[in-house]
């Protein structure tokens, strides 16, 4: 493994997220590398601040009293909510008739109220007479929206297939001229997080081979191309760990995507001009 | 104990009623509180006269399509329909410093109530299946061309416009997405596949999976996707695409071309525009370039680090073959050089094709 691997790994190491194997090299590196450990210690203090900042809330006894007699109202409410339903079964007996005229009472004030209700239109339904299918053949105005008669001199064809209604009519569909956009059928089953990654991997892979050929160079360099190397490597390298980190916040959004595969495409391209050298 | 039970259900009987004339007292009440703006229900077909400036915003309470036609009439028309027939249109119109704004719905009908059919209905009605929230009401809406759209937010409801001139976009889920003869595009989708067809203008398009189809553009083009299979033909601007695991498919680009893929091939099939310049990239997938044998000439630049090389076109190379362990690059001229090719492809491979003219399809 090569050391601009590296950052890419500390942040999963330091999540916990690399296998044992991994993980050992990593802690290795650690203690030879400073800018590895360095990042280390950013991850470490970024993750201590979020920790003191729940541990400062403090819960007072005064809090935890409110809360507890908000529990004891709660449950008393209920208990006198079931009291009352008790009471009222318990009513003193009432005559036969007087019930049944009662419920009788009931039934027809309920069906009269209903009836009421439902043919009482709702107050921002239209309240035209509608006869299926057909538009309004008179203008009517609504301050600047006017409902106009239909003219179906100038309908275009309505569009996809076609709407066979119940009463046998079939609303007119279109032809469709040109054939359906390529369906990525075969790949949409696959995860699309799955695929970048696989992609990423892809990348890591050219990245560390390339890493091994420009290495064996590296002593060849002269100290300030050298340093100009280092330079744009970490560069890209710093470039690649934010957009990995947006990717992981937008697994599905294939510019954020996009543009991690494109600075690891750069870092590639680099690699490869500097094989080349 | 039997007449206590009676009583409780006689209160019981003389409650619901209550509450439900309450609950519609209420729900009025609502309605009038906004006012301020004029709202309707239409059940079938809405016509509604319009003028220049004003803006509409169109939705769909089922995954029913959306289709969107342009004419030459300063009326919109709008037509919501089922299986079951005429469904409701909700037209609402506001007039504010923000402008005239048209916001228009399909809906279910009340088909219980065939006098009042527009009245809203809390709960889908069942389908021909007997299922229930499965009918898909569909909504055609007719409109001037020069009407302004307001971003069109779907999930799984299908969308077609045609023939507005304005810019257009659609933010989907699952819909598919095609829009012909418009101005500029933005259109989003996760899993839906998306077809523009004569564009006016910019035509930006990020899926996530969904097949990307491209025809006939006169401005420049942005497509981005993750899996879903990239096909751009005829287009006058520059083209920029990417994807990661599907195929880029362009032929006959007019202005410059930049494709990256990284797992999957890219192929550019036409003719060269002088000085135009074309760089297409793959990680590990085919990159490959089919031109026209009478073409004038290009300057080329053609790189694989472990794949392989070849061009139909004799080269006059400018710099050495590099053919070795790391890598094969060929940068050479032929005829006038005046376009710039790029091709390049970590381990996959790179070829330059030559076909006679016949062959390549064109633009028509």
């Amino acid at each position: 493994m090569n050391c601009e691997d590296y950052p890419l790994l500390v942040e999963e190491y330091f999540d916990g997220d690399l296998d044992r194997d991994t993980a050992l090299k990593v802690r290795h590196h650690l203690d030879e590398c400073p800018s590895c450990a360095a990042l280390l210690a950013s991850l470490i203090a970024e993750q201590s601040v979020y920790a003191n900042y729940t541990s400062d809330v403090e819960i007072t006894p005064e809090l935890w009293a409110g809360v507890r007699r908000r529990i004891e109202v709660e449950r008393t409410s209920v208990e006198r909510s079931g009291s009352w339903l008790r009471k009222v079964l318990a009513l003193p007996p009432v005559s036969g008739p007087v019930a049944v005229g009662l419920v009788v009472l009931a039934v027809v004030s309920t069906v009269v109220v209903m009836r009421r209700i439902s043919s009482t239109p709702p107050t921002n339904v239209s309240k035209r007479a509608v006869t299926e299918g057909t538009p309004q053949a008179t203008p009517e105005l609504r301050n600047e929206v006017a409902v106009v008669s239909p003219d179906t001199s100038e309908e275009p064809k309505s569009t996809k297939e076609n709407v066979t209604r119940r009463d046998g009519l079939t609303i007119a569909a279109p032809v469709r001229r040109s054939p359906p956009p390529p369906k990525g059928d075969v790949l949409k089953t696959k995860d699309p997080r799955r695929l970048v990654l696989e992609a990423e991997q892809k990348y890591l892979a050219a990245i560390a081979m390339l890493s091994r050929s420009v290495d064996r160079k590296r002593s060849l360099l002269n100290p300030a191309t050298k340093a100009k190397l280092e330079q744009a490597l970490s560069s890209i390298d710093r470039t690649i760990l934010a957009t990995r980190k947006l990717v992981r916040r937008h697994p599905d959004d294939p510019v954020a995507a996009q543009y991690m595969l494109t600075a690891y495409a750069k870092k590639v391209d680099m690699l490869r001009e500097l094989v080349d050298y | 104990m039997t007449n206590q039970v009676l009583v409780f259900t006689a209160v019981l009987f003389l409650v619901i009623p209550g509450i439900s004339s309450l609950k519609s007292t209420f729900a009025q009440t609502t309605a009038a509180s906004e006012d301020n703006q004029v709202s309707d229900r239409h059940y079938g077909r809405a016509r509604i006269n319009v003028e220049r400036g004003i803006k509409i915003t169109l939705g769909n309470r089922t995954t029913g399509r959306i289709t969107v036609n342009g004419w030459d009439r300063d009326v919109i028309e709008a037509h919501a329909l089922s299986e079951r027939g005429d469904e409701v249109v909700i037209a609402r119109f506001t007039d504010d410093s923000a402008g005239k704004k048209l916001f228009l719905k399909a809906d279910y009908a009340d088909l219980n109530k065939p006098v009042a059919p527009t009245t809203p209905l809390m709960s889908p009605p069942e389908n021909s299946k007997g299922l229930k929230g499965l009918l898909k009401v569909h909504f055609e809406v007719n409109v001037p061309r020069y009407v302004e759209i307001d971003l069109i937010r779907v999930w799984y409801s299908d969308v077609q416009i045609t023939g507005v001139q304005t810019a257009i976009s659609v933010w989907g889920d699952q819909s598919s997405v095609i829009l012909k003869r418009v101005g500029a595009v933005a259109a989003r989708t996760r899993g839906g596949s998306v077809e523009v067809e004569d564009a006016e203008g910019l035509v930006s398009v990020n899926t996530t999976g969904g097949g990307v189809r491209v025809y006939r553009v006169q401005g420049n083009v942005s497509v981005v996707s993750i899996s879903g299979p990239i096909e751009i033909k005829c287009v006058q601007g520059r083209v920029e695409v990417a994807n990661t695991e599907a195929s880029i498919d362009l032929a006959d680009i007019d202005g410059e071309v930049k494709a990256a893929a990284t797992n999957s091939s890219v192929r550019f099939t036409g003719g060269l525009r002088d000085d135009g310049r074309y760089d297409l990239k793959s990680m590990s997938g085919r990159v490959e370039m089919i031109l026209p044998d009478n073409t004038k000439g290009f300057d080329a630049s053609l790189s694989s680090y472990q794949g392989i090389i070849e061009s139909d076109f004799k080269l006059k190379t400018t710099q050495p073959i590099i053919e070795g362990h790391h890598g094969r690059r060929m940068i050479g001229r032929f005829g006038n050089g005046k376009s710039q090719i790029l091709l390049d492809s970590f381990d996959g491979l790179v070829r330059l094709s030559k076909v006679p003219p016949s062959k390549i399809e064109g633009c028509k």
